[in-house]
Order: C-alpha cells, then structure tokens, then sequence
C-alpha cells in the first residue's frame, strides 16, 4: 500500500473546514457543560431530598449510556416531538448534557472538598447563601476543579467524531465521507489521527502544566 | 384509551418480531466489553508499571503508547484498524478490531489510572520495602500494588462505563452490536423513537450491573482496610 | 491470599484471552477463498448493505431480499449450499470485499466503472430506476437532478459513495445542497423533518422507505430521467476472476431456466431489463 500525496491534497480542504467545525463543536460543547454542570451539582448537593435524589438519578440515565444514542434521539427524535434541533445544534447540546454529568461531579467534588469550618465560619459571619459561595467557597473550590474540567475540554474534543453520525461535517465525517466516496482510507484516516494529536498532545500538556499551577496546596490524605 | 392500545400496537409490535436480534446484539455488546475489560487491564498494568522501569527506553515506549492511544480519538482508532489496517495486509475480524481499539484505547486511560494510584501508596511504604531490603520486583508486588489497588478500583469503574459506551461506536465499523441492531429494526419499520428507547435502557441496566459490581469490588479490596470511604469524612 | 486469588485470575483471563485472540486471528485468513475452498467449507459470506429490497434482515437475523436469493441461488448451483450474511454499511461493502472479509458482496452495488477499478463484478441481477423522495405536491418540482442543480436553494441527501451521490454531482449538485445521510432511514427522517428537500436512491429501495415509513406527507418521484438504469451485480475481488466466472454461467442458467424471473420479480424487480444488459454495457473488460 502506498501513500498517495495527490490524496492528502485532494482531501485536505475538506478536513480543514471539518475541523473548524470540530474546535467550534467542542468549545461550545464544553461551555454548556461547565454551565450546566454548575446547575446539576447545586441540583445534586439539595438539601430537598426528592431534589436531590431525582437529578442524580436523571443524571446517572445520562451518564451511563452511550453519547451516540444520545445524539441520535436528539437528532432524529425530538422533532417528532415538535423540538427541531441543527445538526450543529443537537451535537453541541448532545455533547454538553452528556458530559455535564461529569462535569458536576468534579464541581461537587471540589466543593466538597472546601473544610467544613470555612463554611460554619462564614455562617458565623452572617453570610447569606449568595456571599458563602461567591467570597468563601467558590474561590477555594475553583482552582483545584480547573485542571480536570480542562481535561474534558480535551476529552469533548476527542468525541466530536461522533457527530458525523448526525450529519455534522465535522474533521471526522470529511475524511469518512471522502473515503467512501473514493474507497481511499489510508490518507484521510492518518491525516485525522495527526490532526488530533497535533492538537491534543499540546493541550494535554497544557492541561498538565494548569495542574501543577493549581495543584491544591493543603491535601492531607496520604 | 383506545388510543393508547393503538399507539402500542403500532409502535411496539416490533418488538415480538425483532426481540431476537436485540438479545443477540446486547450479547454482542456484552461480550465486546468484556473481552476489551480484560485487554485494558493488562494493558493498564503493563504500561503503568513501565513507567516505574529503570530502563528509560521502556519509560518512554510506554509514554508514547500512552501520548498516542489518548490523544487521538478511539474512534478514530476503530476505523483505522478496520479500514486501513487491511491495506498492509492486516485484516482483523470486526470484531477482534473492535476489542482491539476499545482495550488498547481504554488500556492508555487505565494506565495512567494505575500509575498515580502506585504513587499515591505513601512513601512511607516505599521506604520500609527499602529498609526491608526488597528487590524491586517484591516491592511492587507485595507493597505497592496490593495498596494501590484499592485506590484504582472506583476510577476503573467508571472506565469500564466508558468501555460499554464505547462499544455502541463499534456499530459503525459494523459490528453486529446494540446500537447496529436498533439501526436494523429502524431500517425495517420505520420507527426511531421506539427502538433507540429500548437501546437506552438496555445499556442503562448493563451500565448499573457494572456499576454495582464496581461497587461489590470495591468492599471486596477494602476489607481490612482503613480507607476514605464516600461517605465518611 | 487476595493477591494470589488476582493473580491466578488475571493468568487465567490473559490466557483465554490469548488462545481466543489466535484462534479469532487464525479464522480471519479463512474467511475467503476460491470456489473449491468455499465448496469445501460448504459456505459463502456475503456483505450485504441492509436495503430493502435489495437485501433485507429480518428480525431473527436471517438475511433474504432479491440479491442474497439470487446469490443464494447461483451458490447452490455451485455446490455451496450455505450463504453467510454480514451486514456492512453501505460504503463498507467494497473495503470489505478489497480486505477479503467477505467472499461476495451484493446487495444494490451498481456496476460503476469507478467501482470497477477496485473490485470484479458478475453479470448484472438486479435493475432499475432511479428515484427521488420529495414531500408531497413536489413543491420545488424537482424531476431530475438537473433541476435540483439548477435551483441552488434545493437541498438533497443521499449515501456516501452511493451511485446517486455521483450522479447529483456530474450534474450540477454543488456541495452545499448535499447532505450525506447516515442510512437510509434517517435520511427519510431529515426528509420529513424538513432537513432537506430531496432524497435520492434506488427506484426500488425508494418506495420500500416510503412504504415503511407510511407517511402521507410524501411522495415519489420516479423514474427520475436523465440517469442511466442503475443495474447492481454481485462483486468479487479483482483476484477471484475463476470464481466470477463460474458464477456467471451459474447465474445465465438461472437466467434462462425462468427461475431468475421467479426469485425477483416477487421483490418487483424487472427480469426482461435485467436480462437485456450486460455488465461490458457498463464496464468494458471489467
């Protein structure tokens, strides 16, 4: 089997619009699960029993199956339903309610994470819920869920492929539709693997270095 | 009322025809996350102990494993190994390719699983292993790893979730899987919301058996043991 | 004594594993072969692309529609009494065939010069028009793809790699107006939902969607001028000449024995215009 260069130049223009669409597809992706994540782990963390209860539940229905039938219902479902979602549209909220599952758990973790005295302490000082979280908790909890909520930026990254199955051209479904088209897959398909480790070696080691910098300073488990 | 009947009729009446497929594709799907479970547990140790090696070359052939298999995305594995892997002559049954990119994929994860449970162990221990004068061999094998074990179960958990997950993406490189035999029924009876609802659940209840026998796991490899529990603290 | 227990377990997974990976790995290399090897194991595996009624899964996995059964047919004469079905997605067909997967494919795949130069075919088995899926009233009047080329505001879905995705380009189509389809029922989904105006396949395959699918709402539009007959044969690898040709004769007998006729005309298909070309009509020397 040889490599054909004609190919890569024949392809190429199509995956490089495709993978507009990926990094546009997974940054939108991403800023609708932290934001929704945000809103599931404070739905988590209810005092309300039934509150509390029912979004892990609905979030558990979410998180344990697969992202792809996900897509699909939101796809080619809802608008029977009378919900008439872009392909675009369907993927970035398909990726964004899936992985805001995880998401909550890291804002729950991190939250939880935060002594119980800061907490009794602004309680002491009379802070109403809304000053609790903005001036004590928040800033303590944050910087320590940075680097795993960066981690799923990347991972969200690594699953846009999976809305070439709703008709989104993304990086992915250039290369796929090129190739069945052609019947030429071994240009297309290396070039989509070195696109995405070009593009995500750096970021993991982005993410790494964000680790290091927000490495929590006081972790007494050993 | 009547309505009601009517809707299940037409709508679920599939499910008396198509009910074999749907039980041979979950065991498709079981079969595929297990047998991939197992490839990326092997792999998981046999990389995340690499990179304890003194020898640097093993070090860096398991950091490049790692680099490459999570940095590119398993789908994208998967096609490779099925469309392209043939045109050098290697041509894995669908299945095997699919075990194959889902394990390996899978095993990249696991391994960094692996080794920061292995760092996690208190230097402590590695120390006493040292004044105990034991090889280094002995050392991961009766100190470390034992300790580390219970540390890594709960994240494999979710990885073995994410195997299951993964396995639905094997319905593109047409294994005869869940989510291929939903495509099916959709093909033949022109419904959607019915089959991939029923998919749904059948890989919400696969998805709970595992989490529960993560769970079992978990009890099992803490016996004895003092360790954080969830709800403690 | 935990230890232990995980080790002689992880040695025992490893080794099934193993054993199962070469067993696995020494069945792959068995999967195709000449006539001989194939009397010999006394069965065929064909791809087959799930297209009623090109070919059709039914709910307990058994493989029928008008190209299995023909195929079916032509492999008994053979001596070959067993036919293995794997469903592949349509693009996947001939990979599969070049990959030596399968032994056969068939199921819709045009004879197409382009897929010539990859893969062998037989004579043709299988014709028929082409078709469009459009809601009903035709509100753009689309009759050929000439007019969706012509009306830039017209959007159509088809297969990658399908026969229609070629011919919407050669007149006129531009990218923009195509929206690649996952599988055949989705795209008549995205028609329905107004995700695109038009939907092109086979003749046949067309009206079986539209059937199942039961929805007023649609119509078809068919014979759709201005394209040739699509006419599927059954493919081989470009290797398997011996084997192409002993099907050939196999299938002419069929042919002039009537019981061509009988096996697809109950699918709908014509067996006069099937009989009336031959696969140098659309791949000379192939």
């Amino acid at each position: 089997m040889e490599w054909s260069w004609e190919v890569v130049l024949e392809v190429l223009p199509s995956m490089w619009l495709g993978l507009i669409v990926t990094i546009q597809a997974a940054l939108v992706g991403a800023l609708l699960a932290y934001v929704l994540g945000l809103l599931l782990a404070l739905l988590k963390m209810s005092k309300t029993w039934i509150v509390a209860k029912t979004s892990y539940w609905i979030s558990e229905c979410v998180r344990r199956t697969p992202l792809l039938v996900q897509l699909y219902f939101l796809f080619y479902v809802l608008p029977d339903l009378g919900i008439f979602l872009s392909p675009f549209a369907a993927g970035v909220i398909g990726l964004g309610i899936h992985f805001s599952t995880y998401t909550s758990e890291v804002y729950r973790a991190g939250i939880e994470n935060v002594p119980k005295g800061q907490w009794e302490a602004s309680r002491a000082l009379n802070y109403n819920a809304y000053q609790t979280m903005r001036f004590v908790i928040l800033p303590q909890a944050i910087p320590p869920m940075i680097p795993p909520l960066a981690n799923y930026l990347i991972t969200m990254f690594k699953e846009t492929p999976l809305l070439s199955a709703i008709t989104v051209v993304e990086l992915f479904g250039a290369a796929n539709i090129f190739s069945n088209t052609t019947y030429k897959f071994l240009e297309p398909m290396t070039l989509v693997g070195l696109f995405f480790l070009l593009t995500s070696v750096p970021a993991a080691y982005a993410a790494m270095r964000l680790e290091k910098r927000f490495k929590p300073k006081n972790t007494g488990v050993s | 009322m009547e309505a009601i009947f009517k809707y299940f009729q037409e709508s679920w009446s599939w499910s008396l025809e198509y009910y074999p497929i749907l039980i041979q594709g979950t065991i498709t799907t079981i079969e595929l996350t297990l047998a991939s479970a197992v490839l990326a547990l092997i792999v998981s140790f046999t990389v995340g102990l690499s990179r304890f090696s003194r020898l640097r070359a093993v070090r860096v052939a398991a950091v490049i494993y790692l680099e490459f298999f999570r940095g590119t995305s398993a789908i994208v594995q998967m096609f490779f190994m099925f469309f392209v892997l043939p045109l050098f002559g290697v041509t894995f049954p669908p299945l095997v390719a699919g075990i194959l990119a889902c394990g390996l994929n899978l095993g990249s994860y696991g391994s960094e699983v692996v080794r920061s449970a292995l760092l996690s162990v208190g230097r402590g221990q590695h120390e006493a292993a040292l004044a105990l004068n034991y090889s280094n061999y002995q050392r991961f094998r009766y100190v470390l790893i034992p300790q580390a074990i219970p540390v890594m179960i709960p994240t494999f958990g979710n990885l073995l979730i994410e195997l299951l997950k993964l396995t639905a993406v094997a319905s593109l490189i047409t294994i005869s899987d869940l989510t291929f035999m939903a495509q099916i029924i959709r093909s033949q009876t022109a419904l959607t919301l019915e089959p991939f609802f029923v998919i749904l659940v059948m890989y919400f209840i696969i998805s709970s058996v595992l989490v529960w026998f993560t769970k079992f796991a978990e009890r099992k490899f803490s016996k004895g043991r003092d360790t954080i529990t969830r709800e403690g603290v | 004594m935990t230890i232990t227990k995980l080790e002689k377990c992880s040695r025992a997974i490893a080794l099934t594993l193993f054993t199962a990976g070469l067993s696995m790995g020494a069945v792959s290399t068995v999967s195709a072969g000449t006539l001989e090897d194939l009397r010999e194991q006394g069965y065929a595996t064909v791809a087959v692309a799930n297209e009623p009624p090109y070919s059709d899964v039914k709910g307990d996995g058994y493989v029928t529609g008008a190209a299995p059964d023909v195929a079916r047919a032509v492999m008994k004469k053979l001596g070959v009494p067993e036919l293995r079905a794997i469903v592949v997605g349509y693009g996947a067909m001939i990979p599969a065939l070049m990959a030596r997967r399968v032994d056969m494919a068939t199921s819709g795949l045009y004879i197409k010069p382009k897929r010539c130069e990859s893969i062998i075919y037989s004579e043709p088995d299988l014709c028929g028009a082409e078709a469009f899926a459009v809601k009903k009233g035709n509100p753009f009047n689309i009759m050929t793809y000439e007019d969706i080329g012509n009306n830039k505001n017209v959007t159509m879905t088809t297969c990658a790699g399908c026969a229609e995705e070629a011919y919407a380009y050669e007149r006129g189509v531009s990218k923009d107006q195509m929206k690649i389809m996952a599988d055949p029922m989705s795209g008549i989904k995205m028609l329905q939902q107004g995700r695109v105006d038009v939907f092109a396949l086979s003749g046949l395959g067309t009206a079986d969607l539209l059937k199942k699918t039961n929805d007023p709402g649609l119509e078809i539009v068919m014979p759709v001028k201005g394209v040739p007959m699509g006419c599927a044969g059954a493919a081989f690898n470009s290797d398997d000449d011996d084997f192409r040709d002993a099907y050939d004769k196999a299938l002419a007998e069929l042919k002039s024995s009537g019981e061509f006729a009988k096996i697809v005309e109950p699918y709908g298909f014509s067996a006069a215009a099937t009989l009336a070309v031959k696969r140098d009509d659309f791949c000379p020397g192939n």
